[in-house]
């Protein structure tokens, strides 16, 4: 039995219920539905938002992150009001700001394979608004195990994808990419960036299937992938088909339960987060400063893109991007003491990882990268 | 992946096969080769390649025949979010 609507409810929804593919009755299972949105960042700014003021009667959050300056290029649920609070919080206020008249649940932990099944068993659909791989194959199971829709999107730079995985009708994202890429290879946001407005245009397609499915109407983008560039404004659409043998929605699967994802996707359980390699691989920017002026410096070397030298840099580094790295390694020195940096000291360490890999020993990471030295050494150099 | 073809979003490939295709955009462009297949030719599983919207795993794979007028969509993953 749907809820009925408030007289405030049905004026504040009427442009929906003037469309009769929606009406009374769609917004009536708006009211009655609950959407769970993993991640409230450049993803799930847009789709919470769009998802409140449409009347999903439930709106859950899961974020462990707090707001940062940076977030707000992108993250448009949150504010410089909000800085330092608990994203979830952060959100949940504008959400309810926008929408007295629905109800959030704010989750902040990370979603994991111990809590994810708790979490999203109560609610209609998971829509993915995550930033990792881990999590994003987190989100795919928990949604194939208890049989509910799970609404994918991803952006990197100027490339968008968008799908929405149903086992139970379709394709989920493991029959789409079985594997992972190995860690470190494929850039987050906030190493390779992101344009500010792309979440927004994937994310607002994200809702737009999460609205569609929850009020039962349209074509949804299940069996279908949406690829998107924003360069030059391609929509391309490709055709996704359940894999007869995927590990997870086939009636060959084998992984039955949530698994470790961490360990799926290979992340060590060390956290490169942090800007660390590890204690014996690290330097830090005052051990750094000390060692430059010996007669024998190490060479520096800055494992970022080309064009992020423009925004700051250290006198006398080379410039070897970690993308192309592998390709370039005969021309470095095994012999010679380098330290390897970048802007945070994530993208150095994996560095540190390939050229250790590869056999070099003398090779260490500038801890926290670029910006740990703006803080303890040179605060000229901006920090981004 | 475009950082591997000058930044060009759309490449020419000559090939009859999808196979041929991948060498011949490894030849102009080697450094992408390794992002694309392995050290035995094989497609790297986190990359799709979809020929005229179809993904190659439900054609012939690496074998699938191409014609001059098809596009090939060389799609990885992202997880950006």
């Amino acid at each position: 039995m749907l809820p009925n609507l408030t007289r405030e409810e049905i004026l504040r929804y009427s442009r929906h219920l003037l469309i009769p593919d929606v009406g009374l009755e769609g917004q009536r299972k708006l009211k009655q539905s609950s959407a769970l949105v993993i991640g409230t960042g450049g993803l799930g700014s847009p789709v919470s938002l769009y998802l409140a003021a449409a009347g999903v009667g439930r709106i859950g959050l899961v974020d462990f992150d707090i707001v940062d300056v940076t977030n707000l290029q992108r993250q448009i649920v949150h504010g410089s009001s909000t800085v330092g609070l608990l994203k979830v919080d952060s959100a949940r206020r504008r959400l309810l700001d926008l929408n007295p008249l629905i109800q959030v649940d704010a989750i902040n932990e990370p979603f994991t394979k111990t809590n994810a099944m708790r979490i999203a068993k109560s609610y209609d659909i998971i829509i993915d608004g995550s930033d990792n791989f881990p999590t994003r194959y987190l989100s795919n199971d928990t949604a194939v195990f208890l049989g509910i829709p799970n609404v994918f999107g991803a952006i990197y730079r100027f490339d968008g994808q968008a799908s929405v995985f149903h086992a139970t009708q379709g394709p989920c994202y493991r029959c789409l990419f079985p594997e992972p890429p190995p860690p470190g290879l494929v850039p987050t946001c906030a190493e390779g960036g992101v344009l500010g407005v792309l979440p927004g245009t994937i994310g607002s397609i994200q809702a737009t299937e999460a609205l569609k499915m929850l009020i039962g109407i349209g074509s949804s983008l299940v069996g279908r992938l949406l690829l998107y560039n924003a360069l030059d404004m391609s929509f391309e659409f490709v055709t996704l088909r359940k894999n007869p043998k995927c590990r997870v929605c086939s009636p060959e699967a084998d992984i039955k339960e949530l698994i470790d994802y961490d360990e799926f996707c290979g992340i060590p359980g060390r956290d490169v987060h942090d800007g660390s390699a590890g204690n014996e691989w690290d330097i830090t920017p005052l051990e750094l400063f000390d060692v430059m002026k010996e007669s024998n410096p190490p060479l520096l070397v800055d494992v970022r893109e080309p064009h992020e030298q423009q925004i700051s840099s250290l006198p006398g580094a080379i410039n070897m991007p970690l993308g192309a790295m592998a390709s370039h390694l005969s021309e470095l020195d095994s012999a010679r003491e380098m330290v390897l940096f970048c802007k945070a000291g994530t993208r150095s360490s994996r560095a540190l990882e390939l050229l250790v890999g590869a056999g070099f020993k003398r090779v260490k990471n500038l801890k926290g990268g670029l910006n740990a030295w703006a803080k303890e050494i040179d605060p000229t150099i901006p920090v981004y | 992946m475009k950082y591997y073809v000058d930044d060009l979003l759309e490449v020419q490939v000559t090939g009859s096969t999808v196979s041929q295709a991948i060498t011949d955009l490894t030849t102009q462009y080697p450094t992408i080769r390794t992002h694309i297949v392995d050290n035995q030719g094989k497609l790297r599983r986190y990359v799709n390649l979809f020929v005229n919207q179809e993904n190659i795993n439900n054609l012939d794979g690496l074998d699938t025949s191409i014609e001059e007028s098809d596009k090939i969509i060389l799609m990885p993953s992202i997880s950006g979010g």
